[in-house]
């Protein structure tokens, strides 16, 4: 089937918490009764285009294929009203994504939901499936493993890579000392230290049994708890990473614990893809965006196919 | 199937958001109008690509904040581009002018209002300079006022991405890729030769008589360029033009911590160039800001 363009597209204004999201509807002209809800990219500039209009593309050739589709921008961003604050990996936005897909139900009656998303907004497509009682995949590009932020993420990787002896060696290093009477400096090592001290905590209460029992506290629960509630109800999950995505590294030591036994529980249900081309964490070339959309529309097609 | 969408986003105006049907295709806008008009149409001319992203809140908040104050306002997506029919191998210099006179047309019809007021960002400036839609108050935001030098920084910018990963290159590189393969992907955005050559030499309209006022405001530290400065006395000889540096920087092609964190200073930064733009527009047009 060939895309359709933006005459099969109108636009929609829905209510999430307080805010009037704006969305865009792309209906087919021989619907399958399923529908994917875009979530739009991994951060507050990409809206519900995202990069080189792959949004727009995917939308386009899914309705193509017989899928409702919706892509929507943000509270606070693009078309959306309200004001946005920072994306945080721990306080994903469930409350619009789950919005959004109440009205990409409403306005086209679909009754089963795919929900695709990258970076922070994956891990907004996971956190929200679980409320849906109509989730019937959902498509995740380069998911976070971790819940640090942008500006903790050099701290908290430090402190998982790096012993205390190190740190101490680096404490009392003359380079360290010295930089001391440079605020700045100050608040980097003040942080850094932070980091270290919460990981050295973490560590012992993983130890002592109150946590997952292994060496990766790091790994965030809010992916590990979505992630094995789908394994169980037995929705489908892609999970997409490029062959040179830091990300994916993260992933591959965090298949050491947890997220391996509800990788291995889940089978084939969780379909982990490791081979995009280069990076595509942001989509910042061209192949990469190519191969994720090719390869999105195909396990979503193939799995909306073996659902009837 | 009905393509427009009306809702209230805010105190004193109406967002229609909807495709408007072009002989080029079906071209996406987005209508703030006020409820108690107290003053003439402005056109929100938006640049592209990775430009259009880093810019869009920016504009949709000039938009509202300007349609509060009783200015019926307007942006769209140009053919190729956003949420527009179309596709991005099309798009050029000319195509951007060409929408970016149905869109006047457009605002004027649906407003009642004549436009006088132009608010363009990057190459927008260039392309709404060149559609001819006679707006005596133009707003420039970090302008492209030629297309050669605009598409030389584009390029250098992935030249000194390519250093940062490895894959060192060189212009004649690009540029024979861009001749060879009819495009070139710059962090991710595609640009296709058409694009590229409609802007070789393209400059501002010479002796422009239409407008009477051009307030720039440079997301840089810099003052004008000598160049810059030439190519607005070449637009607008007699033209009243004044300019600001905003405090802010835009790396417009490269993706910074301020994508991710929308710290409050960020979005200090964007609401006081939005202010600064929607006061101008208002002193020009006598209506209180």
């Amino acid at each position: 089937m060939t895309a359709v363009t933006a005459a099969a597209e109108r636009p929609v204004y829905f209510e999430a918490g307080g805010n009037l999201l704006f969305g865009m509807l792309t209906e087919p002209e021989a619907p399958n009764g399923l529908g994917v809800v875009i979530v739009q990219g991994g951060d507050t500039v990409n809206v519900s285009l995202q990069r080189n209009r792959m949004a727009v593309e995917l939308a386009r050739r899914l309705a193509g294929e017989g899928f409702a589709v919706l892509r929507f921008d943000y509270h606070g961003l693009g078309e959306s009203s309200g004001v946005i604050g920072e994306l945080r990996l721990s306080t994903p936005f469930t409350e619009d994504a789950e919005a959004a897909a109440a009205c990409l139900r409403s306005e086209t009656g679909v009754d089963g939901l795919f929900l695709a998303g990258a970076c922070f907004s994956s891990r907004t497509s996971l956190s929200t499936a679980p409320l849906l009682d109509d989730v019937v995949g959902v498509v995740m590009a380069t998911p976070p493993i971790a819940n640090y932020e942008r500006r903790e993420a050099q701290a908290e990787r430090m402190a998982r890579d790096q012993d205390l002896g190190q740190y101490v060696s680096k404490a009392l290093s003359w380079e360290t000392v010295r930089n001391l009477a440079n605020p700045r400096r100050r608040a980097i090592y003040l942080r850094l230290a932070k980091a270290k001290l919460t990981q050295v905590r973490k560590k012992l209460a993983s130890r002592l049994g109150a946590g997952s029992g292994d060496d990766l506290w790091w790994v965030s629960e809010h992916l590990l708890d979505p992630l094995e509630t789908m394994v169980e109800r037995q929705v489908p999950v892609m999970i997409a990473y490029g062959v040179d995505d830091p990300l994916l590294r993260e992933f591959q030591r965090a298949e050491q614990g947890r997220l391996g036994r509800i990788l291995t529980k889940g089978g084939p249900l969780v379909d982990v893809r490791r081979d995009f081309p280069g990076v595509i964490h942001g989509f910042p070339q061209e192949p990469g965006q190519r191969a994720f959309i090719d390869a999105a529309l195909e396990w979503i097609t193939t799995r909306a196919a073996s659902r009837t | 199937m009905g393509s427009t969408t009306r809702v209230t986003l805010g105190p004193g105006f109406t967002t229609e958001a909807g495709f408007h049907e072009t002989p080029a295709g079906r071209l996406f806008y987005v209508w703030d109008e006020p409820d108690e008009p107290r003053g003439d149409a402005v056109l929100i001319a938006s640049p592209v690509m990775s430009e259009a992203l880093k810019n869009n809140r920016r504009e949709v908040m000039l938009s509202r904040r300007l349609a509060a104050a009783g200015r019926p306002t307007l942006r769209f997506h140009p053919i190729g581009l956003g949420h527009s029919d179309g596709v991005t191998a099309d798009l050029t210099v000319d195509s951007m002018a060409r929408d970016t006179r149905a869109a006047a047309q457009l605002l004027a019809e649906r407003s009642g209002r004549p436009v006088t007021g132009v608010v363009a960002s990057r190459l927008a400036a260039l392309s709404s300079a060149r559609a001819g839609i006679g707006a005596p108050h133009v707003a420039l935001w970090d302008p492209a006022f030629t297309g050669t030098p605009y598409f030389r920084d584009i390029l250098r910018a992935l030249l000194i991405q390519t250093v940062t990963t490895g894959a060192e290159r060189k212009m004649a590189d690009v540029l024979a890729e861009l001749e060879e393969r009819g495009s070139v992907d710059v962090m991710g955005f595609s640009i296709g030769r058409p694009f590229h050559a409609s802007a070789q030499g393209a400059e501002m309209p010479e002796g422009d008589p239409h407008v009477t006022a051009c307030h720039i405001t440079l997301f840089r530290q810099s003052p004008l360029t000598k160049a810059e400065q030439r190519a607005i006395d070449r637009w607008i000889p007699g033209a009243e033009v004044t300019s600001e540096n905003a405090e802010l920087t835009e790396a417009w092609w490269f993706h910074e911590d301020a994508d991710v964190l929308k710290s409050e200073e960020t979005l200090g930064m964007d609401t006081a160039i939005v202010e600064h733009t929607a006061e101008w527009l208002m002193s020009r047009s006598g209506v209180s800001a």
